[in-house]
């Protein structure tokens, strides 16, 4: 690859990285795997860079193999709960300040990941990389009719949580 | 409340501690990938054998000509290899010029060679590759496996082989005196399990030897009598399956019958179920015509009673039912073999293939779609753009 295209590549890669990495780790809710998933979706990204070029054109790409490698990994394993509960334990582990703040944050992670791969996939996408319902439907090869209906779902299952919703819209 | 609860996500994920990006591992990966592409290709050495780890090559050494070279790159990382496995046994391979897929764009083997058409085996394909890109000339067979490896087979002549999609196995014939002699391969490896000899006559059909298929212990051969079936761990022969002398064979199973209407169990060829009745009615006092195809593990027949129409270029019009009316929404039956439980999907004789498992497998464009062969629920995935048309798996000569 030439030098500009490299440097092309690490500046895209550089600028969409830690979006991708909190999308992921909404989707996998696991850190290490969340890496791990977008450092391997951006090696495929720079394989492909001289037919990407587009930031937009990349990004999507980038995300589609993302999302792709995390629906194939949990289709074969189940990770879901044990995944969660280390989230969450990393998270009060790396730090002693028990603050309101961060339970509640520590809250709505496990809240995130009681839902199914599905319903996780479709919030991340729609309201973390704001992409429009049909976009997200094109990316997980469902209907609209299915992001929709996994998009209420998951919110409501959130929402069915009060304490989130009486304590405000800001907690970290 | 939505809109509040919205909020709440983003900033739980805004407040995610980001770790670094190692871009410098990022990249070398993706030299190394890119590198290894790159190199000199498009025709096949004598042997190639990949381990493979992570995004990694292999080249092989040079035939006689001193040029050839089967070079060949994949994205399978060693991580990953079960769950590629996995993922191949529910979602089929499939292939666009050089580039193989088990199930998914991010399990690509790419082969430096044009695959022309793939057969089951439990631990990956053997696929017909050409080094000419208009796939018209003659192929030679390698193995790939879901791990990546890739391995040149130098089967003989103008052979198709059998494979056996729930074994590490394949099986060819070779002439052997007035008759002929069954080689039993383990794909994996190369090494060869059996050699059998049997008798018979074969002038029915172009190829050097006659067509085979191979399934748990039997090898099944469509010579002029109709099918022998011979067992290739005792060379002992079996009752034969009638007719029907392209096998079709899966699950210790094989169809017969006049329009390889009947499923068999190998061994003793007890009928197992029929599909006589969707044949179709032809013109003109024809007789019923319908084609069955045994999916690779045996559990279920497809049968489709349309003709397709095609145009010069072999681009389907359309389908007609039997050699008679024209059939607007055509379909195919799928029939348990268990059960005699049969659904319908839409499609015809060149719609679909199979998985190793068992599911109906078609495509689209980029579309790739899975159907349970019970239920008929579809999945579908969508693989990158690209010049020319993906191939399935799962279809004797190719799709």
């Amino acid at each position: 690859m030439r030098q500009s295209s490299e440097a092309e590549f690490s500046e895209f890669a550089s600028s969409v990285w830690p979006q991708l990495y909190r999308t992921a780790v909404v989707i996998v809710g696991d850190r290490q795997l969340a890496e791990d998933l977008v450092q391997s979706a951006l090696v495929k990204a720079y394989i492909a860079w001289p037919r990407l070029r587009e930031p937009g054109k990349a990004r999507a790409y980038t995300r589609r193999v993302m999302v792709n490698v995390a629906h194939d990994w949990f289709r074969k394993r189940s990770w879901t709960h044990e995944s969660a509960s280390k989230l969450a334990s990393d998270e009060r582990a790396a730090s002693g300040d028990h603050s309101a703040a961060l339970v509640d944050r520590v809250t709505l992670a496990d809240l995130l990941h009681t839902l199914p791969l599905g319903q996780r996939s479709v919030i991340a996408l729609r309201f973390l990389d704001d992409l429009s319902v049909q976009e997200t439907a094109d990316l997980l090869n469902v209907t609209s009719g299915t992001v929709k209906s996994q998009t209420s779902a998951a919110l409501a299952a959130l929402r069915t949580h009060s304490s989130l919703l009486q304590e405000g819209t800001h907690h970290v | 409340m939505s809109d509040q609860l919205i909020e709440q996500i983003r900033d739980h994920a805004a407040a995610e501690p980001v770790p670094d990006l190692d871009l410098a591992d990022v990249m070398r990966r993706g030299r190394r990938v890119r590198r290894r592409r790159s190199v000199a290709r498009r025709t096949i050495a004598t042997l190639a054998v990949g381990a493979v780890a992570g995004t990694t090559f292999v080249v092989a050494s040079n035939r006689n000509d001193g040029t050839s070279q089967l070079v060949v790159s994949t994205s399978i990382a060693a991580k990953d290899v079960a769950l590629v496995s996995t993922a191949y046994r529910t979602g089929g391979a499939f292939s666009r010029g050089d580039t193989l897929w088990f199930s998914d764009p991010s399990y690509a083997v790419d082969l430096g060679v044009t695959i022309q058409m793939m057969l089951y085996t439990s631990t990956g394909v053997v696929a017909g590759v050409t080094n000419n890109d208009s796939g018209d000339v003659k192929r030679d067979y390698v193995y790939v496996g879901t791990d990546g490896s890739v391995r040149e087979l130098n089967l003989p002549g103008n052979v198709v082989p059998g494979t056996d999609a729930q074994a590490d196995r394949f099986a060819y014939l070779t002439k052997k005196g007035s008759g002929f002699e069954i080689h039993v391969v383990e794909a994996s490896t190369g090494r060869e399990l059996a050699t059998r000899d049997f008798d018979a006559t074969y002038t029915w059909a172009g190829w050097d030897v006659p067509p085979i298929g191979l399934t748990g212990d039997y090898v099944v051969v469509g010579v002029d009598q109709g099918q022998q079936v011979i067992n290739w761990q005792t060379g002992e022969r079996v009752t034969d399956v009638p007719d029907a002398r392209l096998p079709s064979t899966g699950g210790g199973r094989a169809l017969g019958g006049d329009l390889g209407d009947v499923t068999y169990q190998l061994g003793d060829s007890r009928k197992l179920r029929s599909t006589t009745e969707l044949a179709a009615a032809g013109e003109d006092g024809a007789p019923p015509w319908a084609a069955n195809e045994l999916s690779p593990d045996g559990r279920f027949v497809e049968t489709v009673n349309t003709f397709v129409q095609v145009d010069e270029q072999g681009k389907v019009e359309g389908a007609t039912l039997g050699f008679g009316d024209a059939v607007s929404d055509p379909v195919v039956y799928v029939t348990n073999v268990d059960t005699g439980h049969r659904i319908t999907l839409p499609g015809h004789g060149r719609t679909y293939g199979w998985t190793p498992d068992g599911r109906l497998m078609r495509v689209d464009g980029t579309k790739v779609t899975t159907c349970d062969a019970s239920t008929g629920a579809c999945t579908t995935r969508t693989m990158p753009d690209g010049r020319g048309t993906i191939r399935m798996a799962g279809r004797y000569l190719g799709s």
